[in-house]
């Protein structure tokens, strides 16, 4: 056996036994009864890297971080630069294409099939587990392409994504008259929007649902580090306003999974921390959201 | 590119700024040390602007030339593409901007422009004094904000001191129709428009 595949499975095995030792809260996918951690991983900014190899090394030690505890979604884009190309060479350095959920998008006005070929070559996976297709980009011509490539087994799921609140009334119109698995936008403890009609859609209609800048790109962060967290959070596991943040997230019923973006592996443990122990119920996370307002 | 149209200024930069420094660090240690050329180069321009000969003049649009195209094909081909989608369509402006310039030497200069005029000389320091501050002081930039000196924006390898070196040698260039020193500025004009953007997003 070669010392690579040796190292590989070693890499592995410490990952689930990590894993054994404080998994993560898990959210079934209504379309499947597939159960996923609630907590993934995004790579907008932070893994667009370049062929920088300290930093492409250090996403890999991200990415090590984030499957040695558990965490098994991660989401990328072809419009998110470099970072397709720099999970690829994580996984394929941690033999971790069998256990990644993989998640990317179709992000083109032409030919999305081409498209999304080219990055399953950069990911180096057999197929995605999810497509999404990019912020509604041509979403006429991408959704039934998904849906085809679905049909031959090509991909295991598909879904839609916005952000920051773009177009919710055309996303809204989708999720009613299209079978999507996933949808994936923005909801934050500063932007709420999501809980008055996509949120209760998605649970109505048994869709999955990806909370994307859950942090709002840091500035919530930066903006919360300036006070102290609650001495009350401690009675939720909280040990950060991160995981504050986090847990106010993950802790709605209708969301599957939130997908934080980091470069830094204590980071990423901290955010996979908060997807395990306990979750604020409705009366706490009401708390949460008033102690925010006033802040 | 259409992709583009439905995101604001902020989606437009994709980069952390630590990722965007260390790649202008491995551009100045791929091109080591012909920032010395460059800065050499540089210097020489005033001294063929203030020069009377329009073939030095012409020389030294070909040496600017030459700088534009180092940029768009080292810089934005080559590294920039990494980390940002639309590198290499800056590639291509810089590529065009080297091709106007080496145009431009064949420009005719207008018909009694090299006859001494009211404020040549004041417009000729102007020009030279852009330059100069591009060539010399750009770079100073680096140590000044409190980046290593392997990040600094130099002459020739960088798009923002080449965008102003040329402005100062378009304001310099007296013989040459306005109109074409207007339609020369166009593209170094909108790369510092570009490169301030992203200092201001990078700052964020």
């Amino acid at each position: 056996m070669k010392r690579r595949t040796l190292l590989q499975w070693g890499a592995l095995a410490a990952a689930g036994e990590a894993a054994a030792q404080s998994a993560p809260s898990t959210r079934v996918i209504p379309s499947s009864g597939e159960a996923i951690p609630c907590v993934g991983l995004g790579t907008w900014i932070t893994f667009n890297v370049g062929n920088d190899p300290p930093a492409r090394a250090q996403c890999a030690q991200v990415l090590r971080a984030f499957f040695a505890a558990g965490g098994r979604l991660v989401d990328s884009s072809p419009m998110y630069g470099s970072s397709q190309g720099v999970i690829g060479d994580g996984l394929r350095t941690l033999g971790a294409q069998q256990r990644v959920f993989s998640a990317d998008k179709v992000w083109t006005g032409s030919d999305g099939a081409a498209q999304v070929e080219e990055s399953r070559g950069l990911w180096q996976v057999p197929r995605f587990d999810l497509l999404q297709v990019h912020n509604l980009l041509a979403w006429e011509k991408q959704l039934p392409l998904l849906q085809r490539m679905k049909d031959a087994g090509r991909v295991r799921y598909i879904g839609i994504t916005t952000s920051e609140g773009r177009r919710h009334r055309e996303f809204e119109q989708l999720m009613r008259n299209h079978r999507l698995d996933f949808v994936q936008f923005t909801y934050s403890l500063l932007d709420r929007q999501a809980e008055q009609r996509l949120l209760p859609l998605a649970a109505d209609r048994g869709i999955a649902v990806l909370v994307n800048r859950p942090f709002e790109e840091g500035a919530l962060l930066r903006r919360l580090e300036r006070h102290p967290l609650p001495p009350w959070a401690g009675e939720i596991g909280c040990t950060s306003w991160a995981q504050f943040a986090l847990k106010f997230v993950i802790s709605h019923p209708a969301v599957t999974c939130a997908i934080p973006a980091t470069r830094r592996v204590d980071h990423v443990r901290e955010n996979l921390a908060a997807a395990s122990g306990i979750l604020p119920d409705a009366g706490m996370r009401e708390r949460m959201g008033a102690a925010i307002s006033r802040l | 590119m259409t992709e583009w149209w439905s995101y604001g200024l902020s989606d437009f930069l994709m980069f952390s700024p630590q990722v965007y420094w260390r790649l202008v660090a491995r551009h100045n240690a791929a091109g080591w040390p012909l920032q010395f050329v460059a800065l050499a180069l540089a210097a020489a321009l005033p001294l063929l602007l203030v020069s009377g000969a329009a073939a030095r003049r012409r020389l030294a649009l070909v040496l600017l030339a030459l700088a534009w195209a180092w940029v768009g094909w080292a810089f934005h081909w080559r590294h920039y593409a990494e980390i940002f989608l639309g590198a290499r369509w800056l590639a291509g402006a810089c590529a065009l901007q080297a091709l106007l310039l080496l145009l431009a030497t064949r420009c005719r200069p207008a018909e009694g422009a090299d006859a001494p005029q009211p404020g040549l000389a004041s417009r000729l320091r102007l020009g030279a004094g852009v330059l100069l501050a591009a060539a010399l002081l750009y770079p100073l930039l680096a140590p000044l904000t409190g980046h290593p000196w392997s990040e600094a924006e130099v002459f020739g390898f960088m798009p923002e001191p080449t965008a102003l070196a040329t402005l100062g040698v378009l304001a310099a260039l007296a013989p040459w129709p306005v109109w074409s020193r207007l339609l020369l500025a166009v593209i170094p004009a909108l790369s510092l428009l570009l490169g301030a953007a992203t200092r201001w997003l990078i700052a964020q």
